[in-house]
């Protein structure tokens, strides 16, 4: 099942080797550790970068989060619940 | 073909491709019927299936079946969105993975492509199908994708080969091997056979592609034209090996550009049709220019009544990227199936433009004649480039992109 989201959320990430790797993030007053990161892409909003990512946490759930270069923000998307 | 020394072709063919991408970003739905759709809400019946995973195919669920024919045979199946920045950006990754084989790769499709391994294979000593299998266990490990490739002497035969052991198999066809591997399979099996030239094709007796190789030319001709010789060169194992490469990882080789807009019901008004058409026709051109690509033919898309389809094409005596001279051409074509439209409503409008130039910009003769659009336009996609697509657009389509789009909310940067 798939519950869109679109909320600002507070994300710990790695920016390294010109690459930027969330590690955990707080969504809701809840802390997700990031367990794996099993894809990524990116695209161009005008001359912004967007950053894309499927992140799943202690859970068997997929949560999908952007990053906007625009204003340097971070959304959680949408989560893909199993079931 | 240099003399005496044999072409060797790879074709490398994604596996299920957006599926597999959306199981390999989602581990969930792994193992599980997925179904990628090309329309604006999953939650609906409208728009077209435009991959399902090998999981769905025993449903009997195939690429462009209708999401309203798919859900009533996979009711169970996971329907997603296609997110095409993503498979872009995978493709990408694809071709610059293939490029460190060989500089001769040939973009065939988002998810297929040749490359011409011949120097690779002699510079090197080593056997064809050791490379398929290094390319293919390399975008295992770094795409994370599963894909089919198939080696042969020349286009034709690769991609023949890679379709023997799909899902995730190689297939090495060797010159000397052609005429028994090729002649007993059904003629449908060679590139370039539709239904409807399979069916042309039964009627004067031909059933397997060894029964096209004995047909004689004289006949061919007269029955096919040059279609049917160069079906026979193909029976024959015979085809283009000359790659389109060299444009590089960074720019994918493009031969046409379209955009289609499901409608819901069906939709019978002209004056809205001619809106739509005029939004397609803006999405198309945009992505031309900003391509640097020059286009001639115009056509035009309709499907009526959510049964049955059809195309209808134009070719301009000059080329151009310019909408002003797109759309006139493609409203045209569609004021011509007023009376059509009236009795079925469309369920389905698009618009492509192929025969196309790349140029970096050149004038076309329709844009000499009058430059203030030209420059007008290329204005308009400075803003565009700048500040996204949504921020800028014709009056008349506000409506139109509300509707059928949804409207992103503006924002000018902070600075």
């Amino acid at each position: 099942m798939i519950t869109e989201i679109g909320e600002s959320i507070i994300v710990a990430a790695v920016f390294r080797d010109n690459s930027i790797t969330p590690r955990s993030f707080l969504w809701r007053r809840r802390r997700y550790r990031v367990n794996k990161v099993h894809g990524h892409y990116h695209y161009f909003k005008g001359v912004y970068r967007q950053n894309c990512y499927s992140l799943s946490c202690e859970t068997a759930d997929i949560f999908e989060v952007s990053f906007d270069a625009e204003d340097m923000s971070w959304r959680l998307e949408r989560v893909h619940v199993e079931g | 073909m240099l003399k005496g020394r044999e072409k060797t072709i790879i074709h490398l063919d994604m596996d299920a491709y957006f599926a597999s991408v959306e199981q390999r970003d989602h581990p969930i739905y792994q193992g599980r019927p997925v179904l990628v759709c090309h329309t604006d809400s999953v939650d609906g019946v409208f728009g077209v299936v435009a991959a399902a995973s090998y999981e769905a195919r025993p449903f009997g669920v195939k690429s462009g079946m209708s999401v309203f024919e798919a859900k009533k045979l996979c009711p169970k199946g996971i329907y997603l969105m296609g997110d095409y920045n993503k498979y872009l950006h995978n493709t990408k990754e694809l071709v610059k993975i293939c490029e460190s084989f060989t500089d001769q790769v040939e973009v065939f499709s988002i998810d297929e492509m040749w490359l011409d391994v011949t120097e690779t294979k002699n510079r090197f000593k080593e056997d064809a199908g050791r490379i398929a299998y290094r390319l293919q266990a390399e975008i295992k490990s770094k795409v994370g994708l599963s894909s089919s490739v198939g080696v042969g002497p020349n286009k034709l035969v690769a991609k023949m080969a890679g379709e023997f052991h799909k899902p995730g198999g190689i297939t090495v066809i060797r010159p000397s091997d052609l005429p028994q591997i090729l002649a007993p399979l059904p003629v449908k099996k060679l590139f370039g056979v539709g239904r409807k030239m399979k069916k042309h094709l039964e009627l004067i007796g031909v059933a397997t592609i060894g029964d096209l190789a004995e047909v004689p030319d004289e006949y061919l001709k007269k029955r096919f034209g040059v279609v049917g010789l160069w079906l026979k060169q193909a029976a024959k194992g015979l085809g283009d090996d000359v790659l389109a490469s060299g444009r590089g990882s960074t720019s994918l080789l493009v031969k046409s550009f379209g955009h289609s807009s499901a409608l819901g019901s069906g939709e019978a008004d002209i004056d809205k049709l001619c809106q739509i058409l005029l939004g397609l026709c803006e999405g198309v051109t945009r992505r031309m220019r900003r391509g640097k690509y020059l286009g001639r033919t115009v056509t035009l898309r309709l499907c009526l009544a959510r049964s049955f389809g059809f195309t209808r094409g134009h070719t301009l005596s000059g080329v151009s990227d310019m909408t002003e001279t797109i759309y006139p051409v493609a409203r045209a074509l569609l004021l011509k199936e007023q009376p059509v439209l009236a009795e079925y409503p469309a369920t389905l409008i698009g618009v492509s433009v192929s025969n196309l130039l790349f140029a970096e910009k050149q004038l076309s003769i329709f844009d000499l004649l009058d430059d203030r659009f030209v420059r007008l336009m290329t204005a308009v996609d400075k803003v565009k480039d700048k500040y996204g697509d949504q921020l800028i657009t014709r009056a008349t389509l506000l409506d139109w992109r509300r509707r059928y789009h949804g409207v992103e909310p503006s924002r000018l940067p902070k600075s």
